[in-house]
Parts: structure tokens; C-alpha cells; sequence
């Protein structure tokens, strides 16, 4: 709301608010869902980067990342314009935990972006409307050429058409930990559950440092533990079966994952963790010695030295280890994620945004950021010498080993992951697991019908 | 100067300079603002009021113009969101800054006011102080607020650990404060019929930071307007300062709170701004206000065809604050020539 608006006299206050509501809800009647713009992805468009290919025009591309990430993805877009010169590529980041809703506000509205970083659950939602150009000539070449299999295929599409690009990948529950305070602690890297909660007693006992850092007052921080959980107590059949609606949320076994995850929290998070960004949290375990560990996805090996210091050396400074499994039998099962583009059905530059898209989704593409850190390219065709340290390099071992299951809220996407975040601090704050499953339960039941 | 006012209440007291009943060029002159109230704010409430009859979505929007998007559900919105546990626990919350943040803002503006008024050196530069804070977005002064409340390294935490008191616990009756976790769980106020969540507190904080500004303003400009005489007399009669605020200078703003406490309250029942960068209306909906409830229902659950129980909810609320703001409105049409 605009500042001071407070200030109108009340009768001037209500039209101004209808107004506000009515642009919001209607997106003032310009919506123009299935309308064919021209540009149903049936173009020619070139879909390597490097030829140039007469492409030309300006590609507005929307996307979550910010400082380091944002210039790492501004270096990876950089390749495109030199080998298209006379493509403008425009960046609009905005905050990811305000992508979902202000992609859709913009796509309601008639104006979306020609490129726009998605996630599985909202390509679903926008694929549904006709809103997405179907990128399946390009999946066609990848997956022939072994550069993407099938299964990467499939998470990007909708009813069977590709919509979206593989740009980013990211394994998540690592416990990452500064060398020196394991060293000071006198503990090492364990693999067994049982071994992990004795370390973690034993940092408590100890009392220098918390067990952990976590800055869950941004929303995508808790998912990061119960997607975790999930996976590791319940296992891949489980959690893929809540994303695609047969395993209900009060399935005993979804129960158990959440109650341990509820057990841990109480035992070994900080009180303070609600009230706590992430980025914050990132530097209260990497530089302020507060916590001995924090949880958190291998793009921290990129973020870190930029948040709390560029003195801080990967690999030398921190590593990481995997989070054991609370349950053995789903020890093999991690927890991936990753950041897809799709490309608007409507967009005036239907070439140049598709192959835009393309290059996104190339070795050569990923190749860039990989060589910086905090990246794992997605496409199996990427050099693997490319990445700068170790840490990157045991990253992206760890994603494409064992049972991988992929982000449970992105995947889902809409009402059930707004309501799955709040919930989740709810869970934290009061520890009811009762009514994080109840409120669930119900949020599945109204969208996906009983 | 004082003939021509004597000479407009004369032309006044016979009738004259009125415009005639029906006069065309009265209507002409009206008409370019008619024009742009209808368009900009008639019709956009007319629409919502109408869509809210509808079942759809923000990716698949009711038009008024295309049949083929009617999907009518009747009262059914309203029904959804009137038996909807979550949406009265956001009015739960509103209420709670219905009532919290007008009265707050309005005692806390009149004190500053009224002390500014009593002071001679120096109350200018005063006033500025306690007016700054309104040329902050509330959106700014929700981000600041945040880093006040910040565990690590903000202001109100390493304020009360000087004196012993951060992360204490306070228990007085129905009271349980926490006095930490300020953007997550600083505690609760059981009411017997209800549980106050006191984080709705820590959001109402940076509301009443920036806009008492407002009513400071609003109060001093009412302030200058009472006759001296009348304080002169009350201090003749052997009236004492407290006295005095208390029976001749209050109630001689009773216009200037009027309108302070209508504009709070209607910006109590539309808040969406502040809460939202300071809580996102939780932990969980803790803090959740319907406001809130309002934007997510239309755009956080978009793929939910929920859009019509959003614009439910703004034809709601807009009733409510028609009605809060009828004292406001009767005064300004009491006001109004004829």
C-alpha cells in the first residue's frame, strides 16, 4: 500500500482500496489466458547458442537471484549476448519467496515475462492456462544425446509436455561445518543417525556453540529440513506420492517424519530461529561462531564467502557432510532441487526467448556458473572439472547418486505450498504436529477434492 | 476585507450566488470528475462486487464481457468465507488492531501533542521529530522494526539486556510475555473467550512509530485553535495542568480525534503492509489479518479457483470500514454547504 494513504479521509480510502482490489483480482479484464500470441512454440528458433543465428530484439527474463547469485547468473547470460549481440537480454530479479505470486500477477495481467524462472508446481499452474510455450523439440535433442534423461523430462512438464528448462541444480541436507570448530569440538563427519544425535548432545553439553544455525524467518528455510525428513524417515515412495496426491498427509508415515522433525527442533534448533533470515543465520555459523552447523543446500558454498566474508575459503574453512538418515532403509534417498525457465506462450520475441531458454539449459550455460561454485549443473554433459572445488565437485556426485526426490513444495506448487510454509513455522513455534497434519489434511482435501 | 465577508453573508442570506437547481452548466462542471470517479472507482467496485457472485481464478478470471468465464456460485463465496475458521481468525486479528493500534496511536499523539503545546523552547523542532517518521513507507518502517527486533544485533533486544531483561519471561495473570522471539512468540494475552497473540503487537509497533506523526499534526492544528481565554479562565478558577488538559483542552478536539481515530481505524482494518514485511502474518496465522487473507486467497493460492471468496472478503471489509468511517462521513456532509 502507498505510504500515508492513511492520511485520505476515509471516503477517498474506500474507492482506493476497491481499486487496489479489483486491479489484483480481475487484473483489470486484460487476462489473456489461452489467447495465441503468435508464438506457440512452433518457431525455428535456434536452440544452440553461438551461431548468432540472426536473432535479434530484446528478452525480458525474470528471475530470483541476488548477489552473488545474481552476478553469477548475470555472467551466465553474458555468454548468450556475446554470441548474440543483438539480442538485449533485460534482468528483473525479484525475491524468490515472492516469485510464485508476482509471476502470476504479471502473466494475469496480459504482460509476463518473455523468460521467467520457474518452479515444477507453477509450471503446472501456468501449463494448465495455456500460458507456456511447449519446449519438447528441444527435450527431444537433450534426451537423444544423453544430456538429460527422462526423469528430469518429466519434473519439467505438464500432462506430458515439456515446459520448462533445467538450469540449476542443488542437493540439499548438508550439514555443513567450519573445520576449525570440528577440530576444537574434537568430533568428525558421522553417516549413522545415532552417532549424529550423540554429536549433537555432545556440542550441547559442551556449550560453546549452538548445535545449529537456522534462519527460518524465510519461508523456503524450514522446507529445507522438512523435505529432509521426509525423505529420510519415509522414504522416496512416500514423498513423491504426497506430491502427486496418493499418500495422504496423515499418513502414519508422513506423521512419523514430521514428529521427528518436530523432536529435533526442540532439541537442537535455536529458540530465536523464526525471528532469524537466512542470510543472517549463514553468517552466525560461518563467521560468528555461533553455531557449529547449519543445514542447508550446496549453494551456500557460493553464498558463504559472499555474505560473511570473502576471506572464507571453501573446502579449506568449510565442507560438509550429508544428513544422516533418521531411518536406514531411505539412508540412499536425497532431497534435490532445482531452478527451471520456461518461456511465455504470448512473448513478442518467440526466437530469441526460446533459444535464450535453450542456452539455459546447455552444458556450455551451465558450465559458467559451475566454474564459480555454489552450482551443480543439471545437464550430465557438463565437464565435471569445471567445478572449483571440492565441495562442488562431492555436490554433484551426491545428485546423481542414490534415490533422488524433488523439492516437495516447489513441486506442488499454489495453495498447498503457501499453506505447507506457514504451517511449517506454526510447527515450529507451537511443536503441534496434530495441527500441522490437520491443516494439511484439509488444504489437500479443498484443492485436490476428497 | 471584513466588508466583502459582510457583503457574501448578505448575498448569502438572500439566496443569491447559489447554483439554480438543474443548471446545465453545474453538471458540466461536475462532469469530468463524475467521469473519472466512475471509471476509476465506481466501476472497479461494481466489478469486484459482482465477481464475488463468481467461481474463478486469477489465472482464469470472471470477465464481465465473456460469458464463458461465469461460473456463478451465488452466495457461495460468502458462505465459504463466513464458515471459514481461517478467515475469523484474521478478523479475530484485525479486531485486535482495531482496537489496539487506534487507541494507541490517538493517546499516544494526543500526549505528544499536548506536551509539545505546554513547552515553549524548542517545540518546533520537536514536533519534527515525532512527524518523521510518516515520510518512512510503512513498508520501511516494517523492515526497520525488523532489524530493532533483530535476536543478534537489534536495538530493543540489546536495550533490555542492559538492563537484564532480554529473553525474560514475564507472567502477570492472563499476561505471558515473552520478552524475546518479538517476530515469532513474545507471548500471549488469554482473554477467557480468545488468545491474543502479543506478535500482533510487535506489528502494530511500526505501525504506530510512523503514522503517530498524523496525529500529532492533526492535534496541534487543533491545538492552536483553542482561545486562550479559555485556558486563562480554567487557570483563574484554580484549574491545575491536568485539570485543565483534561476538561477544556480534550474536549475541545473532540473534531481533531474525530477524524485521527476514523483514519486509524480505517487504516487498522486495511493493513496489509506492515504486516506483511514485519510477520507475513504468522508464525503459522498468528498475525494474519484479513487483508492478508484477502491477497493470498486471490494470488498465494492461485491455483485454487478462491479468487471470488478474495473479492467476498474486500465487499466485506469495504462494508465494515463504510461503517466505521460513517462518523467521519457525517461529519464532512454536516459540514458540506448546501
Amino acid at each position: 500500500m502507498a505510504r500515508g494513504t492513511s492520511a485520505l479521509p476515509s471516503w477517498k480510502a474506500l474507492p482506493a482500496i476497491l481499486l487496489l482490489v479489483i486491479t489484483a483480482c480481475t487484473g483489470g479484464g486484460e487476462a489473456s489466458p489461452g489467447a495465441d500470441g503468435g508464438a506457440n512454440g512452433e518457431s525455428d528458433a535456434p536452440t544452440e547458442s553461438g551461431d548468432g543465428g540472426g536473432l535479434s530484439g530484446s528478452v525480458t527474463v525474470v528471475h530470483a537471484w541476488a548477489g552473488a547469485e545474481g552476478e553469477a547468473f548475470q555472467s551466465v547470460v553474458d555468454g548468450f549476448t556475446e554470441a548474440n549481440p543483438d539480442v538485449q537480454v533485460e534482468l528483473r530479479q525479484v525475491p524468490f519467496d515472492d516469485l510464485n505470486s508476482q509471476v502470476i500477477q504479471q502473466f494475469a495481467a496480459g504482460t509476463p515475462p518473455d523468460v521467467v524462472s520457474t518452479l515444477p508446481g507453477l509450471i503446472h499452474s501456468l501449463a494448465a492456462q495455456d500460458l507456456l510455450m511447449p519446449l519438447d523439440d528441444v527435450w527431444d535433442g537433450w534426451v537423444e544425446s544423453g544430456e538429460y534423461s527422462e526423469a528430469f523430462r518429466t519434473i519439467a512438464s505438464h500432462e506430458g509436455t515439456a515446459y520448462g528448462v533445467f538450469f540449476k541444480g542443488n542437493i540439499n541436507g548438508l550439514i555443513w561445518h567450519r573445520n576449525d570448530v570440528m577440530e576444537e569440538l574434537a568430533i568428525a563427519a558421522t553417516e549413522g543417525w545415532d552417532d549424529f544425535i550423540a554429536m549433537l548432545d555432545e556440542i550441547q553439553a559442551d556449550g560453546t556453540y549452538d548445535p545449529f544455525a537456522v534462519g527460518a524467518a524465510d519461508v523456503w528455510v524450514p522446507t529445507q529440513w522438512s523435505d529432509t525428513f521426509l525423505a529420510k524417515t519415509a522414504g522416496a515412495e512416500v514423498f513423491n506420492g504426497l506430491i502427486d496426491g496418493s499418500v495422504a498427509w496423515d499418513d502414519p508415515a508422513v506423521v512419523e517424519a514430521y514428529t521427528e522433525l518436530r523432536d529435533f527442533i526442540q532439541g537442537y534448533w535455536p529458540d530465536d530461529a523464526l525471528d532469524v533470515g537466512f542470510t543472517d543465520a549463514n553468517c552466525a555459523w560461518a563467521s560468528q561462531g555461533e553455531a557449529a552447523f547449519q543445514n542447508q543446500g550446496a549453494f551456500v558454498n557460493l553464498t558463504t564467502p559472499a555474505n560473511c566474508g570473502e576471506d572464507l575459503d571453501p573446502e579449506s574453512d568449510y565442507t560438509f557432510f550429508e544428513m544422516p538418515a533418521p531411518n536406514d532403509e531411505f539412508s540412499d534417498v536425497h532431497f534435490v532441487s532445482g531452478d527451471l525457465f520456461s518461456v511465455a506462450k504470448d512473448t513478442d520475441n518467440p526466437d530469441a526467448a526460446k533459444a535464450f531458454a535453450a542456452y539455459l539449459g546447455s552444458a556450455d550455460a551451465q558450465a559458467v556458473w559451475a566454474e564459480l561454485g555454489g552450482f551443480i549443473a543439471p545437464n550430465a554433459t557438463t565437464d565435471p572439472s569445471v567445478y572449483p572445488t571440492e565441495n562442488d565437485r562431492k555436490a554433484a556426485e551426491l545428485f546423481t547418486s542414490g534415490t533422488a526426490v524433488y523439492d516437495l513444495d516447489d513441486a506442488i506448487g499454489g495453495e498447498i505450498q503457501s499453506v505447507e510454509r506457514e504451517q511449517l513455522a506454526a510447527l515450529i513455534a507451537s511443536g503441534d504436529v496434530d495441527a500441522f497434519i490437520q491443516a494439511m489434511v484439509e488444504v489437500d482435501e479443498r484443492v485436490r477434492g476428497e | 476585507m471584513a466588508g466583502v465577508i459582510r457583503a457574501v453573508g448578505r448575498a448569502r442570506a438572500r439566496g443569491e450566488g447559489r447554483a439554480r437547481p438543474g443548471g446545465t452548466i453545474a453538471y458540466l462542471f461536475v462532469l469530468p470528475a463524475a467521469l473519472v470517479f466512475a471509471l476509476f472507482y465506481l466501476w472497479p467496485a461494481l466489478n469486484t462486487v459482482l465477481s464475488s457472485f463468481f467461481t474463478w481464478s486469477i489465472l482464469a478470471p470472471w470477465q464481465l464481457a465473456d460469458p464463458a468465464t461465469w461460473q456463478f456460485a451465488g452466495l457461495g463465496n460468502y458462505v465459504e468465507v463466513l464458515t471459514d475458521g481461517r478467515f475469523w481468525n484474521a478478523a479475530f486479528n484485525t479486531a485486535i488492531w482495531l482496537v489496539l493500534f487506534p487507541i494507541i496511536a490517538t493517546v499516544l499523539s494526543l500526549a505528544i501533542a499536548i506536551g509539545i503545546w505546554e513547552i515553549s523552547r524548542g517545540a518546533r523542532a520537536l514536533r519534527t521529530v515525532f512527524v518523521l517518521p510518516m515520510t518512512v513507507s510503512l513498508t520501511a518502517a516494517g523492515v526497520l522494526w525488523v532489524l530493532v527486533f533483530n535476536p543478534d544485533f537489534g536495538v530493543l533486544p540489546a536495550a533490555l539486556g542492559v538492563f537484564g531483561l532480554d529473553g525474560a519471561n514475564i507472567d502477570i495473570g492472563p499476561l505471558h510475555l515473552r520478552l524475546s522471539e518479538w517476530l515469532s512468540n513474545p507471548g500471549t494475552l488469554e482473554l477467557g473467550f480468545a488468545t491474543v497473540n502479543l506478535v500482533n503487537l510487535s506489528a502494530i509497533m511500526p505501525a504506530v512509530w510512523a503514522l503517530t506523526g498524523f496525529g500529532v499534526i492533526s492535534f496541534t492544528a487543533g491545538l492552536t485553535a483553542i482561545s486562550p481565554e479559555l485556558i486563562e479562565a480554567a487557570r483563574l478558577d484554580g484549574a491545575n495542568r491536568f485539570q485543565i488538559a483534561r476538561h477544556v483542552v480534550v474536549p475541545q478536539l473532540r473534531g481533531a480525534m474525530v477524524i485521527v481515530a476514523v483514519v486509524f481505524v480505517i487504516y487498522a482494518l486495511r493493513t496489509f503492509d506492515v504486516v506483511w514485511v514485519t510477520t507475513q502474518g504468522g508464525p503459522g496465522t498468528d498475525s494474519e489479518v484479513v487483508a492478508i487473507l484477502l491477497w493470498r486467497e486471490a494470488l498465494a493460492f492461485f491455483d485454487s479457483p478462491s479468487a471470488g471468496q478474495a473479492t467476498a472478503i474486500a465487499v466485506l471489509l469495504s462494508a465494515v470500514m463504510v461503517i466505521g468511517a460513517y462518523p467521519y462521513l457525517r461529519s464532512l456532509l454536516r459540514e458540506a454547504p448546501e
